[in-house]
């Protein structure tokens, strides 16, 4: 006795331990080792008082500092046991911070909840069902849904919605549990305490998220809580809801859009407004009225100011962007707006909206926005702005561009931006343009000329993409030059060259012996028609040559000794080439080099073209050849190659073939002769053995794409249209022009075949967990088994021909062939049939979904209006009107135990669910 | 489940008061709350109070030296959450007038009573001041 009460006089309070972790600034770490010390020893005193403060502490410390608790269960458990409450209510709280559902003595805990939930004290019963919310795995469930089912009934409207709400985790982890309470969460939707009405719906809410199919036939009940509702949290649920349904059921659109239009012309909440904006994007883009209604709110909130609601108001435009295009372009201003936010999180979203706008007519006046925008952007945006871009731009061969001029000015000029990071790109669609499109190579070179020139770019490591490329264009397409070769030879070796990469300068010095052999070329021409005319021309001529020689033995003979292989080997091959210009007036040696020029420049005036991935395998196979023979007779050897290659997986010759059989080639086509396929197959599979000694051919960004042999285009003077057709790729079989729908302006962009040969986007493949089938086929039977002689009715009834759990389908198969000539009759019939006896028909025709989907409605609609003696101008009105008169309808069935839901003229408004309930655990 | 967890923290990072309605374990927690109190705190007021990160769309207001962060589901809705958060707050402030963060220290154990009575399943169950207030000022009476 006298122990424990020292030990409760020295014991630290929950305060002393706040108190104190709050002054432990430096050694925290040592105070809590210390404090949790303490509570291990106190958590195990017998006196009361001492034990709950312990655990208190021991919470504490969990949540503040992230102590393990899991070796204190059992002492949750005796607090939780103890008798007064606001011990209790520490035990309960520690159990639901550190309890989960494989704690093992989740066991202990059964007997303990099932007499707290028992209790008269009806704030022990919800902390033990606020407990049970955390805790319940499928044993506890097993153990205690009946108290749940019980206390769901109480008359204390604090206990029912507690108890309704964690029916959601009771059916979710024991989808038995479903049979038996379903319907009183069903009940539990009429109740009179709104608080409860809402715990009901949040439920359904929940479970309807997780599974729309089963709750479709709930939809009246919930139309009519919408309807009634004044609570916006409710309502909430309610919108939500009905935009998990709408997806499934299009028809159910027609009659919810009145409400939720109504909703967000009158509501004052904007989360109410938003929600109902959601499901619109979610379920309703059929309907022009309701979507009109909410880009026009989206606007207005959008233009408040508030971060909040531009993001969500960029949300929701985002939904619209793909089915309704001009929703995007009427908030144009607000959106461009959105991108100098300041807040990335909006940047983002607004640039995601922006870039979906883009079409062939605004794309140059969208990316100068977008560019004005980067100067000012903050680096990670900038390039993000950037690369967005590029993607766009090149997308699908440039699709979007028509100026090819105009985007070349644009790659120059983010190429400029100050913190850009996609020189790589950049140069890769240089490169890419001023091959593919002929007509542009002169803005191309101009480009990269004004980028070379610059000594600035050389410093930035992000531009050594662009510079290569440029490098390579320019010395490629010299001819094109404004201002002639020199100035490009000067950019080309200026002193800071030494800054870039070997790689990249290995790339100059080719372009450098290009130039030069285009420049020489050039003065030898001149030379020959300056004999007849006598000026001092050709002395200056002479003159800039030989400092053209100067100029780069000067600049290339320290490259000599470079260290790189590949820069070391271009300097000395160029400067091997000036060694006759050694002496100007050594005519003999000058002439032999301007011969050995001339031959250089033959050579690269091939035209270089682009080469599809592909072109291998449209190479003919000669006559003659037989491949099939011989690569037979390699097998053995092949299978030693196998050994080299892949060690520790020896395969004999034997085995070989068996593995050469598991590959299953494509059996030739009709079309193709078939030695080129069998042969290709076998390259195919030679491939496939041997792919380290292949180059890789399908990456599509090849940075210089390899040379190929066509005949250069002498006609530069001719149109481009004519000029691609005529002289570059005719009796090419490897390249092909891409025909163009009629576009005066558009250049021709060169496209290869099979280039956009795309790995197939596999669909996302949507798992259910079984636990959910389970929860879903329960609820459909708790649905449906409101006795079994509804079953004909309800099968008449069927909503939702999407969602076919398969229990029915069996059924329906079976009735299928039964009813084959009903159906065949009902289709054929459609729109106008008015025939009353079809109708109960219609909804077992599961095998023809997609055809007797909408004629069906229309039956309905019909056989609706004849019974209720109203006829309807305007079919969508006409809708509208009759979901309410089935409402009213269907409460007056109510009270008279519905007689006509045998008759299954109802689509809609089939409520199975508001008949009395046998109570099945009474 | 809609709400995953709610959290309060103060300016400096610390958690004051963690409350998950879905299972993680105490590393996963802590982890998980690293990285949220990171994104959230270095942003600006004049930002908007949705982040998004990992599966969870974050929303969070801050009240003076207070963080309150509300980690829920892809589709629930983000103005009812701050409405929520409000909720507490004025709740909270009824309670101890005028809250603040060594309130919530000192009585942590009162402010998870208030928020079971709020939430419960991840499902906002009841908003009434006076009905949350009720059951913790019965139990102060009797104690």
């Amino acid at each position: 006795m006298a122990s424990t009460m020292m030990e409760s006089l020295f014991q630290r309070t929950m305060d002393d331990l706040v108190k104190g972790l709050r002054l432990q600034m430096i050694g925290e770490s040592r105070y809590l080792a210390k404090a949790l010390e303490e509570v291990r020893k106190e958590i195990k005193s017998t006196d009361p008082i001492i034990k709950v403060t312990a655990l208190q502490k021991l919470t504490y410390l969990q949540m503040a500092s992230g102590a393990d608790m899991s070796w204190a269960s059992f002492h949750i458990v005796e607090v939780m046991t103890l008798t007064k409450f606001s011990h209790k209510k520490v035990g309960y709280l520690a159990a639901s911070q550190s309890f989960h559902e494989g704690t093992d003595v989740l066991v202990l805990t059964t007997n303990l909840l099932r007499k707290d939930m028992g209790s008269k004290n009806e704030y022990e019963i919800s902390m033990a069902i606020e407990c049970l919310s955390r805790i319940l795995n499928p044993d506890l469930a097993a153990a205690l849904t009946s108290e749940v089912f019980t206390l769901m009934a109480s008359s204390r409207s604090f206990i029912r919605k507690k108890a309704t709400l964690v029916l959601l985790r009771v059916f979710l982890r024991y989808p038995e549990a479903i049979r038996v309470a379903f319907k009183r969460l069903l009940e539990k939707m009429d109740d009179a305490d709104p608080q409860v009405v809402c715990a009901a719906v949040s439920v359904l809410c929940e479970l309807t998220l997780k599974d729309p199919r089963a709750y479709l036939n709930l939809a009246p009940d919930f139309y009519r809580l919408l309807e009634k509702s004044s609570n916006n949290w409710l309502s909430i649920k309610l919108v939500k809801i009905f935009g998990a349904l709408t997806q499934i059921e299009p028809r159910l659109g027609r009659k919810i859009a009145g409400p939720l239009c109504d909703h967000m012309r009158k509501t004052n909440a904007k989360s109410l407004l938003f929600e109902c904006i959601r499901t619109v994007t979610l379920g309703l883009l059929d309907h022009e009225g309701a979507v009109k209604l909410c880009v026009e709110k989206l606007r207005e909130n959008m233009g408040l100011g508030d971060p909040n609601l531009k993001y969500l108001g960029l949300k929701a435009l985002a939904a619209l962007m793909d089915s309704h295009p001009w929703a995007l372009t009427e908030s144009k201003e607000v959106i461009i707006k959105c991108l100098s936010d300041g807040d990335i999180i909006i940047q983002r979203r607004a640039l995601v909206l922006i870039m979906g706008m883009v079409s062939e007519n605004n794309v140059e006046e969208t990316v100068q926005v977008l560019l004005r925008y980067a100067q000012s952007a903050d680096a990670s945006f900038c390039n993000e702005l950037v690369s967005s871009i590029l993607q766009t731009c090149s997308r699908a061969r440039y699709e979007l561009v028509s100026d090819f001029g105009w985007y070349v000015s644009v790659l120059a000029d983010i190429a400029r931006i100050p913190h850009g990071e996609h020189g790589d790109e950049v140069g890769r669609q240089l490169v890419d343009i001023a091959l593919r499109v002929e007509s542009v190579r002169t803005d191309v070179v101009k480009a990269s000329r004004g980028l070379l020139l610059d000594p600035a770019l050389l410093g930035r490591p992000a531009l050594q993409g662009v510079l290569c490329a440029a490098a390579w264009i320019v010395g490629e397409f010299i001819e094109r030059a404004p201002l002639g070769p020199f100035e490009i030879l000067e950019a080309l070796l200026q002193p800071r060259t030494r800054l870039l990469p070997f790689s990249v300068h290995a790339v100059y010095l080719q372009g450098v012996l290009k130039v030069f052999v285009s420049y020489a070329n050039q003065h030898t021409s001149l030379k020959k028609t300056e004999q007849e005319s006598t000026t001092s021309h050709a002395a200056m001529k002479g003159g800039s040559l030989r400092a053209a020689v100067e100029l780069i033995k000067a600049n290339v003979a320290p490259l000599v000794n470079s260290v790189d292989m590949e820069v070391q080997e271009r300097a000395c091959n160029v400067l091997g080439l000036l060694q006759p210009f050694e002496d100007f007036n050594d005519a003999d040696q000058v002439q032999a080099g301007f011969g050995t020029l001339a031959a250089l420049s033959e050579v690269f005036s091939l035209e270089l073209g682009p080469v599809s991935v592909h072109a291998q395998g449209r190479v003919q196979l000669p006559d003659g050849l037989s491949t099939e023979d011989n690569l037979d007779a390699l097998g053995p050897m092949d299978s030693s190659d196998d050994v080299l290659l892949h060690t520790g997986d020896v395969r004999s010759s034997t085995t070989y073939r068996e593995w050469e059989a598991e590959f299953n080639f494509q059996a030739p086509s009709k079309e193709d002769p078939s030695g080129v396929n069998s042969s290709a197959a076998l390259l195919q599979q030679h491939r496939h053995r041997h792919e380290s000694f292949y180059l890789p051919s399908d990456t599509a960004s090849l940075d210089y794409p390899p040379p190929q042999l066509t005949p250069s285009a002498a006609t530069a003077e001719a149109a481009p249209q004519s000029l691609t057709e005529s002289s570059i790729f005719n009796g090419n079989p490897l390249v092909r022009s891409m025909p163009r729908q009629a576009k005066a302006r558009r250049p021709v962009v060169v496209a290869l075949d099979d280039e956009d040969d795309l790995p197939g986007v596999s669909a996302p493949v949507s798992k259910k967990g079984l636990k959910d089938e389970l929860v879903f086929s329960a609820i459909r039977k708790a649905l449906s088994a409101d006795g079994n002689k509804d079953h004909d009715a309800a099968d008449g009834l069927e909503i939702s021909p999407l969602g076919e759990p398969s229990s029915r389908k069996s059924r329906h198969s079976r009735r299928s062939a039964k009813n084959k000539e009903k159906t065949s009759v009902g289709v054929g019939v459609g729109l106008g049939n008015e025939d009353v006896s079809q109708v109960p028909e219609v909804g077992k025709k599961e095998h023809r979904r997609s055809r007797h989907h909408r004629p069906s409605r229309h039956e309905i609609l019909v056989v609706k209006t004849n019974k209720d003696g109203s006829s309807s101008e305007n079919e969508n009105e006409g809708t509208f009107e009759l979901s309410e008169k089935t409402h009213k309808t269907k409460q007056k069935h109510r009270s008279s135990h519905r007689h006509s839901q045998r008759s299954g003229k109802s689509p809609v408004s089939a409520p199975q669910n508001t008949d009395p309930i046998p109570d099945f655990l009474l | 489940m809609t709400i995953r967890f709610v959290l309060l923290v103060n300016k400096q990072g610390q958690t004051r008061l963690a409350q998950y309605y879905e299972y993680l374990t105490i590393e996963e927690r802590r982890a998980l709350e690293g990285e949220i109190v990171r994104k959230c705190l270095a942003r600006p007021d004049n930002q908007c109070s949705f982040v998004e990160h990992r599966n969870y769309k974050i929303i969070y207001r801050r009240y003076a030296s207070l963080f309150f962060l509300v980690g829920v589901d892809g589709e629930e809705n983000e103005l009812a959450i701050l409405e929520f958060i409000h909720c507490v707050v004025e709740t909270m402030d009824r309670y101890f007038g005028n809250v603040c963060e060594l309130d919530i220290m000192f009585h942590l154990e009162k402010a998870h009573f208030m928020l079971e009575e709020m939430v419960m399943n991840g499902c906002i169950v009841e908003t009434n001041k006076q009905n949350i207030l009720n059951p913790i000022q019965l139990m102060d009476k009797t104690t």
